[in-house]
Order: C-alpha cells, then sequence, then structure tokens
C-alpha cells in the first residue's frame, strides 16, 4: 500500500515540476530580447549598436533629400512620422536590417520604415556616428505614445538575450506640419551626435 | 535491485493491475482511432457569399473594399516587359485596411494571399502566385504593397494577362478569409486563407490617371 | 482495493542475491496480471533487456546531446576567431593564392592632402594611409576588405566614410588576378577613417567567400 501511495506521490510531483519549469520558462527566463528604455538626447545601447535620437516630427508630406532638383511631396493616408538619429557600432562597420528599425504604438501596432521614402538605415562603423533621417507611415491615432524601437537581431552569442532599444518620441498629436525635407546622412566629428 | 524502487515495470504492472484500468487505459489509447473514424477536429465548413462592388469585406487581417478593375499596359510598363508573354496589367482598384498589429504586405504569399483572386479563363493569368504582383496607391502611383496597421489606402493590385481581349466586361473575383492557425508544416501559427469566400463582380473602369506612365522615347 | 497483480509488483526481491559480479536473472516481464515464475534458470550471461536498455540510454544521450549543441556546431564554432595565414620572413601572407604583404600603414591626420580632393575628415578623426603590395593567381574572388585594427580590437574599414575619389588611392581594394586591361599597379593604396585616440596595430584582409581563412599583417 504504502509504496502505491510513494509512486501516485512521484507522479504527481514529476507533473508539478514539468508544469512549474515550464511556465518559468515562458514567464521568467529572458531567452528573448531585453529592453533598454532610453529617452530622446541619450545615448541607448542596443549591442552592438548604440543609438542616439536627436528629435522626430510628425508631417502631412515629406520631401526626399540629396535631389538636384527636389521632387514633389510624398503624401501619405497616414501620417508621416520623421525620426533624425545617429548610430555608431561597438566593434565594427555594421549596417542594421531592414525590419531592425520600427515604431511602435502603445497598443503594439507596428510599423516599419516606409517603401514610400527613399530613406533606409544606413552604415555606421566603431565609434564612428553617422547622422540622418529615417521616415515612417503610421496611423495617425497612434502618435501620442509612439516609441522607436531598435532591435539589431543578432545572435552574436548564441541563443542568448540580447539588448534592444527603445525611446519614446514625445510627439504632440496637435503638432503636423505640412511639408518635412529629409536630411541626408552625415558622418559625425568626435562627441556629436 | 533495491527493495521498493519504482521500475517501469511496477508502474506498468500498476496501471495494469485491473480491469477498470486495463479498459480506461485502453479506451484513451483507442480515442484518436475513433476520432479519425468519425471524421477527425474539422473545422467548420466555409461559407460562401455573394458581395457587391464597393461593399467591406472583413477578411480577418484586412479589411477590403473591393471597387472596380482596369485593364491596361499605360502603367509601371518596366515590370510589364519582366514578364514573359505579358500584353497587359489586370487592375483591381481596392480599398484596404490592416487590422494587425504588423505590417501586410500586399504582393508577397502571407496574410493577403488570397485575400482577392481575379476569375479568368485558364492561361490568361500569368502569376503563379494567386497574390497581386504589384500594388499601386491610386492617390499618387507611388508603391502601395505595403498594408500598415490602421491605415485605409485605397491601391491598384495589379497581375500580368497574356490577352487583354479576354477579360470581360465584368469581372467575377474571389475573396478569402485568412484565419489564425497552426500550420503543421511551418510548426507556428500563422494566417491561413482557409475562411468564408465573398463573390464579387467588378465593373470595369479606366486606368486611374496618377497611374499614367509615359512610354520612353528611344 | 485489492487485486493480485499488485501484492507484489517487484517479483525480483524474491530471488536470492547472486554472488558478486554474477548477473542476477532477468525475470519475465509480467503483464496482464500473470505471476512471475521463481524457478527460471539463473544465467550468466549478460541479459538482452540490460544490454538493450544500455544501448537506449546511450542513443537517447547521444541524441539529446547533439540537438542541443545544434546552435553551438553550426553558428559559435564558426563565429570564433580563427588564426590568420603565416607570415613569411618578407612580411608577406598568402591565401587561396593571394600573396599580400604590407607597405605602408601611415597616419596622415586630420588635414590630409589628397590629389584632386578637398576632402577632410570630420573632427576628431584622423586619415589613414595603407598601401598593400598585392600578387593573386585567384580568379574566384574580385575584392577584398581591408581594415584596420585597433588594441582595442576596434575595426575600421577602408574606403568607408571617407572620400571615394582621391588621385592616387583606390576606392575599392582589387585581389583577384591582375588582368592587362586592369589600370591597377601591383601596389594599391586605400584610404581609412580612424578615430584619433585610436592606435592602429595591424590591418586585417578578409573576403566572404575565403571565410574563414584571413590574412593579418602586422603595423611595423
Amino acid at each position: 500500500m504504502r509504496r502505491r501511495w510513494v509512486i501516485i506521490a512521484l507522479a504527481v510531483l514529476a507533473v508539478v515540476v514539468g508544469i512549474t519549469s515550464n511556465l518559468a520558462d515562458a514567464r521568467l527566463l529572458p531567452y528573448g530580447p531585453v529592453a533598454a528604455t532610453g529617452a530622446m538626447g541619450e545615448d541607448v545601447s542596443a549591442f552592438p549598436y548604440t543609438v542616439h535620437v536627436n528629435h522626430a516630427q510628425a508631417a502631412a508630406s515629406i520631401v526626399e533629400a540629396g535631389r538636384f532638383e527636389p521632387p514633389p511631396p510624398t503624401t501619405t493616408d497616414g501620417v508621416w512620422v520623421v525620426v533624425n538619429l545617429s548610430y555608431a557600432t561597438e566593434d565594427e562597420v555594421r549596417i542594421p536590417g531592414s525590419s531592425a528599425l520600427v515604431l511602435r504604438a502603445e497598443d503594439g501596432r507596428q510599423f516599419p520604415v516606409s517603401n514610400r521614402s527613399p530613406a533606409r538605415p544606413w552604415l555606421a562603423g566603431a565609434d564612428i556616428w553617422v547622422r540622418g533621417d529615417l521616415a515612417f507611415e503610421v496611423a495617425p491615432d497612434t502618435l501620442d505614445g509612439l516609441m522607436l524601437v531598435f532591435d539589431p537581431e543578432l545572435k552574436i552569442y548564441g541563443p542568448m538575450p540580447m539588448q534592444y532599444a527603445q525611446i519614446p518620441l514625445d510627439l504632440d498629436p496637435d503638432d503636423v506640419v505640412e511639408v518635412l525635407d529629409l536630411t541626408e546622412t552625415e558622418t559625425l566629428p568626435v562627441g556629436k551626435r | 535491485m533495491e527493495a521498493g524502487a519504482i521500475t517501469a515495470r511496477t508502474v506498468v504492472t500498476v496501471l495494469l493491475a485491473t480491469w477498470p484500468r486495463r479498459l480506461l487505459l485502453g479506451g484513451l489509447l483507442l480515442i484518436p482511432v475513433i476520432v479519425g473514424a468519425l471524421g477527425g477536429f474539422g473545422s467548420t465548413e466555409p461559407r460562401s457569399f455573394e458581395a457587391s462592388a464597393g461593399e467591406d469585406i472583413d477578411l480577418g487581417p484586412l479589411t477590403m473594399r473591393p471597387l472596380a478593375f482596369f485593364v491596361s499596359d499605360e502603367t509601371r510598363r518596366s515590370g510589364l516587359d519582366y514578364v514573359d508573354g505579358a500584353q497587359a496589367w489586370l487592375g483591381i482598384v481596392v480599398e484596404v485596411e490592416n487590422t494587425t498589429e504588423s505590417p501586410i504586405s500586399l504582393t508577397f504569399a502571407g496574410p493577403a494571399s488570397d485575400a482577392i483572386e481575379p476569375q479568368l479563363p485558364q492561361g490568361v493569368l500569368l502569376s503563379t502566385l494567386s497574390v497581386a504582383a504589384e500594388a499601386v496607391r491610386v492617390a499618387d502611383g507611388t508603391s502601395g504593397t505595403a498594408a500598415l496597421p490602421g491605415v485605409r489606402t485605397q491601391v491598384a493590385l495589379l497581375w500580368p494577362v497574356s490577352d487583354a481581349a479576354a477579360v470581360p466586361e465584368v469581372l467575377d473575383a474571389v475573396m478569402t478569409e485568412s484565419l489564425w492557425m497552426f500550420g503543421p508544416m511551418s510548426n507556428e501559427e500563422r494566417w491561413m486563407s482557409l475562411g468564408d469566400t465573398w463573390h464579387v463582380a467588378l465593373p470595369r473602369t479606366e486606368l486611374p490617371a496618377t497611374m499614367f506612365e509615359p512610354e520612353d522615347d528611344l | 482495493m485489492t487485486e493480485p497483480a499488485a501484492r507484489d509488483p517487484r517479483p525480483e526481491a524474491e530471488i536470492a542475491t547472486p554472488p558478486r559480479g554474477v548477473r542476477a536473472p532477468e525475470p519475465p516481464a509480467q503483464v496482464w496480471g500473470s505471476q512471475p515464475r521463481p524457478d527460471q534458470p539463473r544465467r550468466t550471461v549478460l541479459p538482452l533487456a540490460r544490454v538493450l536498455w544500455a544501448v537506449a540510454l546511450v542513443i537517447g544521450l547521444l541524441g539529446t546531446a547533439w540537438i542541443s549543441t545544434d546552435y553551438f556546431r553550426t553558428y559559435w564554432l564558426q563565429s570564433q576567431p580563427r588564426e590568420p595565414a603565416a607570415v613569411d620572413a618578407n612580411g608577406a601572407a598568402t591565401l587561396a593564392g593571394i600573396t599580400i604583404s604590407l607597405v605602408e600603414a601611415r597616419d596622415l591626420g586630420d588635414s590630409p592632402s589628397l590629389g584632386g580632393s578637398e576632402w577632410r575628415p570630420p573632427a576628431g578623426f584622423h586619415a589613414w594611409r595603407v598601401v598593400l603590395r598585392t600578387e593573386s593567381t585567384n580568379d574566384d574572388v574580385s575584392a577584398c576588405e581591408v581594415a584596420l585594427v585597433d588594441d582595442r580590437g576596434r575595426e575600421f574599414l577602408a574606403n568607408h566614410f571617407v572620400e571615394s575619389f582621391a588621385d592616387g588611392y583606390e576606392w575599392s581594394y582589387t585581389c583577384r588576378r591582375l588582368s592587362p586591361e586592369d589600370d591597377i599597379g601591383p601596389e594599391q593604396a586605400l584610404l581609412v577613417l580612424v578615430p584619433a585616440d585610436a592606435e592602429p596595430r595591424s590591418v586585417r584582409i578578409t573576403e566572404a567567400t575565403l571565410d574563414p581563412g584571413y590574412i593579418e599583417l602586422e603595423i611595423g
């Protein structure tokens, strides 16, 4: 009789241990990326990058940079958000992937760098900061609480948690300019962002 | 072996010790067989509806409002040259809104794969996938391939066709709802166009002026 | 809740302990309530069931180890630093038919006088001039990447963030076999942007298809 109870107790224990370890696995262990929340005007680490958002502005239309004859403004069915930012790496020349930089709304909606603007993420070097504009199209009701998320999505150290940066943009939903000119990318002097 | 140790044999012995236990275990093993014999865990049959042009249709990840269609070779000329045997674009003008949290491509397989499919005689449609080959924003003729969350846009979805004359005056199109389901092949949950379908008859229209591309003078 | 089969689920206990070194015989599997046969003859050979258990255990452990080290085997090992190609007495190293030696690696300072260009490095940066002598019999590659590596392990890639059209400098480092039509001499000069506080120690030459091999030349 006693032996049977031991067996039952062990079976129950096995199930409880399994459920507990699954719960810890899913809820507690940071297998996924780990957020580093920063602010505009601060260096925020998203290893191997460090990113710095200078300013962000909402606009109804944007004008492409660096053309001899400026093209007509590009409009949108949402709102343009142009983020002026710079970043550098800690080790070597790298370029963020196309999905590394997104704007995330408070309700979780995500907006990638718009493919209707020619601005794309650019190359940066080890402690060589390069600044430029990225244009995003977002739904108008998301301007309040919009956040830039920079996730390099690199698995440098294997399946380990890697840091990503998230930076609230502090946009004023009522401040939407009519036309915004994009600036060209620029390699910055030491100390400049 | 030490007395009182639990071995696989003792566990099997306990589980199979009495007839009620044996019947219960046997019954558990038979459940998949019984369910399989009764037709398996099938989902309910997708329903089919008639819809009219200009009606908002909820396709799951997208809300789409089909408006009209056109046939033209005066837009996206270089893209048309790229397709072997293509004579013209078949364009379906729709209003589309992404109701998910992530962007959806209107020209890649995925949530929009079977959002709207023109019904044409065999061989007229020249794309292997049901999804459109190009998507152009009607307002200004720029790229409209990305449907962004909560941003309603009017786009022309373009498919290359081999014979412009083979497209009827009223075009039938089928729109298929996508369901968020577990895909055994991909081993993950994703949108699959297995839901209800809507049949819609689209009136013919002209190529939107914003999309007109003059011929290169060479 | 009493049933005859559960009365003694461990028939081994009834068998006298065998002498040391002699395996106890494996009793027959007891299923569907059948009674054990205590009069089974003893055997001194290793019972087949034990062997199968051991084999299954080893296979299971090996399989688990193989699956759980997948990332380690496929990515991590390959991402580890490799040994560069050997450098001979003349300071030249050869990799896949490409022989490279370092002619010059010199700090041009913050205001280099470049022919045909007014370009200046951004404040806080220096331009470096790297000259490589190349002899190549390799037709599969076209350009190689050249980087200055500093004492902190930072890599500064040549031809990025610098003027592309300075007289006497190449905008890309050609490491394939040169043909008579090529307007490139045996020595190629490259520009590198380096922070003023960096102390470059070596020149590293890589090419994606030659991974994991690479060439590293110390700055004298």
